[in-house]
């Protein structure tokens, strides 16, 4: 209605085309050879290349020859294990070696363009791209494709023939459902993208590619309905991504640095999943994904605060059990978050908030144990997250082990040696409990830290400190923007159109429009009156007119 | 002003409501009791309709001026010289205020909760996060009042109804016993905090919509009027008119009488939370009233940079303004309300809209409503809601 | 650094909740000669109320609180004398009780009642009693069921038997115009039966036995009736069934059970058990002078039957409502006339009716109240009804 977008932008930076030239530009200028052109001698060609490859013993050459009487010299340029092998040898290899021969005659072969000829009829595989740049070979290589020179011709044929050994799809460790889709994304950029395009069947699917890090050239995808991410959003992403120069993007977890609205929050503002369903759900509400190759944790932009609390389980499961355990999930991250402080400022500031007869008891369990309650805290929370850690790291079975001992073991014996009171014991325990029920791991350990911040509060000044550091807390959250959404809408600012997905979520014939994030196309996700055969109440009915504006 | 700000109506409503409420409940009912026993919800009543008349003042100022401020419009009206004094008698009354506000929420702590803390910790630790929260603007200050507001709000509500069983209502009777007299010197006091929401001036030049100051001015008023009323009642009918009068913070009081079943006892922790929400918003929007006024005043583009002077300021003047919470009383029992509603939230406002109609500045008084804006506003709000992408 | 950076500045109000000597009750009484406070508290001793202990914890020398004693001219100067006797910060935040004795109670109250109403940490809910003697032999009494003596009293007057009177009200009474306070009575008595009790016997009569009861079993606190306050100084007594009426006058009593003589078997009796009621008092004004209606409304469940009555027919049962109202009735006036004209104080509050209805007329009467209240004509209604008999019609007669 008014003002354009205020999209709060790093820098307005240069406008770069794409990674790689921008890499480039940065390279020493030792390497600077590879940009050369490709001769037309072989010799040359290979010669180049194996010098560029020296000392790397996984890269494969084979050069040979073709035709009757081996007039034209080739070669093919490989690394060892990112091909597959079969495809190589069955589709590459025996096609220009033994039936392109078979097929045509010899004076052809002089005569013609072969290459072309080769890359139009000999190969029976789909991806066959030319090159013409030693570079364009090189990294065409290095990402597992075949590269296919021929003598006399200053083209190579880059022939995709990838194939690597990957893990197969299986459920996402981080994520698991106990209803829902149970594939979850692999290490490989392109298994994910296509575990995408399976659940979204449409071509305003847009994937676009891109490659970061100088040194590992990994293949970003950006992922977006075209018709639903607005453009502003769109170019936002890509400017940020484009304006990423360092060696190496290992993990989706750099990106997530990179981009962040505010790096010196302790609250993610990217959302991170393993889930392609997740993934769709975001894109069919407009937001971004961005996949990572090598890692299966895709981004998802932009993110806002409650969708840290929602987990997509919530979508599949009836909505009033979904409801519950939203509900029981923001009880639970207040738990987590406050209850040891909470104990901290009511046992030692605030005594007459208790019961008498559990202040006796308390005092009772308290005698005898010599640190304050907040060293005693202290204790038990660095104690529990110890503990927690290592489980996290260690094998299976031992990490299992790690927990008994810690959780029977060191608890029951430092109650019995008084070094602890058993109330704090449960304090600790349910604040535990209560921090894994929150679906995502980023704000469990963002909210680990800042219970240990409330917790200093909390012993130095009581009530009023919790009360100090939430204020602290809520006005950071409401400053706090994620591409240029507030962080914490649609609560604040408020949107109740938007609350049906929030707290609660209402059923899925409800939610007529996709949520706000989108102002672009069509906002509804549904017709209004889906829900209306006869002697049916027209339940939707209301609501849609209502949301329809 | 350089920044772009837009708020909603309902956040202007909000901010103002609980700019008021949250220390208008805590000390006025035992302050109006005192004068006017158990009349004092009628007090209420009265305070209201002053309330509402100050508003109309209000709103027919900010009518005329829909995106300037009172600094502004101050200076549109009365000329560059007397409009820049007006805007420094203001800023002395923001100032001065923001330090009562900030002085009595450190003795509130101090009093009630925690008797051997300085009063300085809480002053100092209240200024930096209102120094963080006017450091962000009013988009954010607006935003955390809303959960806020929530809060304190459902204080009040569990607070009543956790010590319906302890009230009387007999309490409230016999009505008018000592005429009007009493009932209207009861209200002049919460009639003063009321008109706090002058400071609404500095903010609805930000209104999304300035065809909704009206409504802003309105809702707020009547808000406020009704939780004051409601919470007069209730601390009257729980404690009888003689001993409300005889304490400090009756609403305080009220929570620590409540005991449900021997395990609900003395939540004085809701007291707290109200209290702290409520203050902190009062706290927040008369620093940054103050603020952006001196930055307008010293005609500075970015206010920022005067936010930690302004709260270094304002701790100094908290800390010296009284010695004792009974000086404060006193002060805030007569002399405030007379002084204030005289001059900041009554006559020069009157004296601005006056001179204002009679030069003719500014609108012609109505700036209409938007088309469509009235059976819109929840469309506009909810463009508003998303401040980056707005309607293209 | 920085958490010990916050936490020296912190802990001016820190209490650790093992340094603190929670004080349970509170005991005040006037010493004889030099007329200063006596203060009694009556101390938790957490380490004997362990749970895994508590049954251990009632042996004898492991009681499971502690009780002090010190004077002074105030009850503050009185805490701080304490102060140096106990190991702990006293902390008054989860005081029970406050214990009057009489001696100190008819010299007046409300200048004790000023530091507990004044401090932070002492709730506006703690119960407020009065003892004939000393409070601090009421602190060293015996607790049964509950961990404490005053937890057990608190639960004696939640329940609801006697008047219950907590500090915010006790003051909204004593300032609020036209009433005047009253305060449970507690004493002490030798209450239940020690397990230890010889095996009846031909030496073992009635009275030997009761004496050994009273060697074994140490007493404990009992609500005894009602203490009654003119201008926060102690003037009256009233006993148990007096208070009773003195709950119905005000308005209060909501359970008690009322037994009266069988209509047509005057020896034989039957209970009624009063389920609800309510009280409501309309002042008047007549050859000017006030005038007060007291309607009071019971209704009741028929609890133990001893006559055969044909219970069945209304008329029976009308027939009882009006006993049970005549009976109710007398009790009433008995205690009215108690307080009226005995005490001549006005602890039901038919002055702050009379302003209510009649702002005016009561501002020429306030000043002489005390003097016209033993005068004022008072008329009763009662009205009663049973609700409910129980699962039997008639009473069970054997066959004959």
């Amino acid at each position: 209605m008014k003002k354009p977008v205020k999209l709060k932008f790093g820098s307005k930076g240069t406008k770069v085309k794409n990674a790689n030239s921008y890499a480039q530009k940065e390279e020493p200028p030792g390497e600077e050879k590879c940009s050369l052109g490709l001769s037309s001698s072989l010799e040359e060609n290979l010669g180049h290349l194996r010098e560029i490859f020296a000392k790397s013993t996984d890269i494969i050459f084979r050069d040979f020859t073709i035709g009757r009487w081996g007039r034209l010299r080739a070669a093919v340029v490989y690394v060892d294990g990112l091909i597959n092998i079969t495809d190589v040898n069955e589709n590459l290899l025996k096609a220009v070696m033994l039936e392109m021969p078979m097929a045509g005659n010899d004076q052809d072969l002089t005569k013609l363009d072969v290459l072309q000829k080769i890359k139009d009829s000999a190969f029976p595989l789909s991806q066959v791209k030319e090159a013409t740049l030693i570079e364009q070979v090189v990294d065409a290589i290095l990402s597992g494709d075949t590269a296919f020179l021929l003598d006399g011709y200053s083209t190579a044929l880059l022939v995709g023939a990838r194939g690597w050994e990957t893990r197969s799809l299986d459920e996402p460790a981080t994520e698991s459902v106990v209803r829902g889709p149970r594939e979850g994304f692999v290490e490989t950029l392109r298994i994910n993208t296509s575990l995408i395009r399976r659940k979204i069947k449409s071509s305003d699917l847009k994937i676009e590619m891109m490659k970061l890090g100088r040194a590992t050239q990994t293949d970003i995808g950006i992922a977006y309905m075209e018709n639903l991410a607005t453009q502003e959003l769109v170019s936002e992403v890509k400017k940020r991504l484009q304006q990423i120069d360092t060696d190496s993007i290992l993990e989706s977890g750099y990106l997530e640095e990179f981009i962040e609205d505010n790096p010196y929050s302790l609250f993610s503002q990217v959302n991170r999943t393993e889930r392609p369903d997740k993934v769709a759900a975001g894109l069919l509400e407009g937001r971004i994904a961005i996949l990572v190759d090598g890692t299966p944790f895709a981004l998802i932009v932009p993110a806002l605060f409650i969708e840290f609390l929602q987990a997509s389980e919530d979508y599949y499961e009836r909505y009033m059990i979904s409801s519950f355990v939203r509900l029981l999930r923001y009880a639970a991250f207040m738990v987590s978050l406050l209850l040891p402080s909470l104990y901290i400022a009511i046992t030692t500031f605030h005594q007459e908030m208790l019961p008498t007869d559990l202040l006796l008891s308390i005092a009772a369990q308290r005698e005898g144990v010599p640190f304050p309650a907040f060293v005693e805290a202290l204790l038990m929370e660095i104690s529990f997250e110890a503990l927690r850690e290592a489980g996290i790291r260690l094998p299976r079975p031992i990490g299992q082990a790690v927990s008994i001992v810690g959780a029977l073991v060191i608890g029951e014996a430092s109650v019995s040696a008084g070094i602890v009171s058993p109330a704090m014991v449960i304090i600790v325990a349910v604040t535990g409990i209560s921090s894994f029920i929150v679906p995502n791991y980023a704000m469990a350990i963002s909210m680990r830290l800042l219970r240990f911040a409330l917790m200093i509060l909390a012993a130095s000044l009581g009530l009023f400190g919790i009360m100090a550091g939430l204020i602290a807390i809520v006005i950071h959250l409401a400053t706090l923007r994620s591409f240029g959404m507030p962080y914490l809408s649609p609560i604040v600012p408020t949107h109740p159109a938007a609350w049906k997905d929030t707290v609660i979520r209402t059923p899925w014939w409800t939610m007529l429009t996709r949520p706000p994030l989108i102002k672009k196309g069509n906002l509804h996700r549904q017709r209004p009156y889906t829900r209306r055969w006869p002697g049916q109440e027209q339940g939707g009915e209301a609501n849609g007119r209502k949301n329809k504006n | 002003m350089a920044e772009k700000t837009r708020i909603s109506w309902v956040q202007a409503t909000l901010l103002l409501i609980n700019m008021v409420t949250a220390t208008l409940i805590l000390v006025v009912p035992a302050i109006t009791t005192e004068a006017a026993r158990q009349d004092a919800w009628l007090s209420a009543l009265v305070a209201t309709f002053g309330g509402l008349l100050l508003a109309f003042i209000f709103t027919k100022l900010q009518q005329r001026f829909p995106r300037e401020n009172l600094l502004q419009f101050s200076i549109t009206i009365l000329g560059p010289v007397l409009g820049k004094v007006v805007g420094f008698l203001y800023l002395w009354y923001f100032l001065h205020l923001a330090a009562i506000i900030i002085r009595s929420f450190g003795d509130f702590l101090v009093i009630s909760f925690m008797p051997e803390t300085p009063v300085w910790v809480f002053i100092i630790i209240i200024t930096i996060l209102a120094a963080y929260a006017v450091h962000n603007g009013l988009e954010v200050i607006a935003r955390v009042n809303i959960l806020f507001f929530a809060l304190v709000i459902l204080s009040i509500v569990i607070i009543f109804f956790l010590t319906a069983k302890d009230m009387d209502f007999t309490n409230l009777t016999p009505i008018l016993a000592e005429g009007w007299k009493p009932v209207v010197r009861g209200s002049l006091f919460p009639l003063a905090w009321i008109g706090e929401i002058v400071i609404g001036l500095m903010i609805l030049s930000h209104l999304a919509n300035p065809g909704e100051i009206k409504r802003v001015y309105l809702v707020t008023t009547i808000g406020v009027g009704i939780l004051l009323l409601q919470v007069i009642i209730g601390v009257v009918a729980t404690f009888g008119p003689e001993y409300t009068s005889h304490l400090i913070f009756p609403g305080l009081t009220g929570t620590r009488i409540i005991s449900i079943g021997n395990f609900i006892e003395r939540l004085e922790a809701l007291a707290m939370v109200m209290w702290v929400g409520g203050a902190f918003t009062k706290i927040c929007l008369v620093y940054y009233a103050g603020v952006y006024g001196m930055a307008e005043w010293f005609r500075l583009k970015d206010p920022r940079p005067l936010v930690g002077p302004a709260g270094i300021i304002l701790v100094f003047f908290a800390l010296i303004i009284y010695e004792h919470f009974i000086d404060f009383l006193k002060f805030a029992t007569v002399p405030f309300p007379m002084y204030t509603l005289t001059t900041f939230e009554g006559g020069l406002p009157l004296l601005l809209l006056v001179i204002a109609i009679l030069r003719k500045k500014g609108g012609a008084g109505n700036v209409q409503k938007n088309p469509g804006s009235n059976d819109d506003s929840s469309a506009s709000t909810n463009s508003r809601l998303l401040e980056p992408q707005g309607n293209k | 650094m920085i958490v010990l950076l916050l936490l020296t500045p912190g802990c001016w109000s820190r209490k650790e909740i093992n340094d603190l000597a929670v004080i349970l009750a509170v005991g005040l009484d006037q010493e004889p000669q030099s007329n200063q406070l006596r203060l009694t508290l009556q101390i938790a001793k957490p380490k004997s109320l362990t749970a895994g202990t508590k049954q251990a914890g009632f042996g004898p020398g492991q009681k499971p609180t502690w009780i002090i004693s010190g004077t002074g001219d105030t009850i503050f100067e009185a805490t701080r004398n304490l102060a140096t006797e106990s190991s702990r910060d006293l902390y008054w935040g989860h005081t029970i009780l406050l214990v009057m004795g009489d001696r100190l109670a008819r010299d007046g109250v409300n200048q004790v009642l000023d530091f507990f109403a004044r401090a932070q940490q002492p709730r506006e809910i703690m119960w407020i009693m009065v003892t004939r003697g000393k409070a601090e032999d009421i602190l060293r009494s015996h607790a049964e069921l509950e961990s404490t003596p005053a937890q057990r009293i608190g639960f004696l007057i939640r329940s609801k038997t006697g008047l219950t009177v907590n500090l915010k009200d006790f003051v909204t009474m004593m300032t609020k115009t036209g009433i005047n306070p009253a305060a449970p009575e507690v004493g002490l008595a030798t209450v239940g039966l020690s397990e230890l009790k010889k095996l009846p016997g031909p030496d073992n009569d009635e009275k030997g036995d009761q004496g050994n009861r009273k060697n074994e079993m140490p007493p404990q606190a009992k609500l005894t009736g009602t203490a009654l306050f003119r201008e926060a100084k102690l003037v009256g007594w009233l006993d148990r069934k007096e208070t009773r009426g003195l709950l119905w006058l005000k308005g209060e009593a909501t359970k008690g059970i009322i037994t009266i003589p069988c209509p047509n078997h005057p020896k034989e009796k039957l209970s009624v058990d009063i389920m609800r009621g309510s009280t409501e008092i309309t002042p008047s004004i007549a050859r000017g002078k006030p005038v007060f209606t007291i309607k009071i409304k019971m209704e009741g469940d028929l609890k133990e039957v001893h006559c055969p009555l044909p219970l069945g027919e209304p008329a029976t049962i009308h027939h009882l409502e009006k006993e049970f109202a005549r009976d109710m009735e007398e009790r009433v006036r008995g205690t009215f006339y108690k307080i009226q004209k005995q005490y001549a104080v006005d602890v039901i509050g038919l002055g702050n009716h009379f302003y209510r209805r009649y702002p005016q007329e009561w501002k020429i009467l306030a000043p002489r109240w005390e003097k016209v209240f033993p005068e004022v004509g008072v008329e009763f209604q009662v009205q009663t009804s049973i609700i409910h008999s129980g699962f039997l019609t008639e009473p069970l007669e054997p066959w004959k």
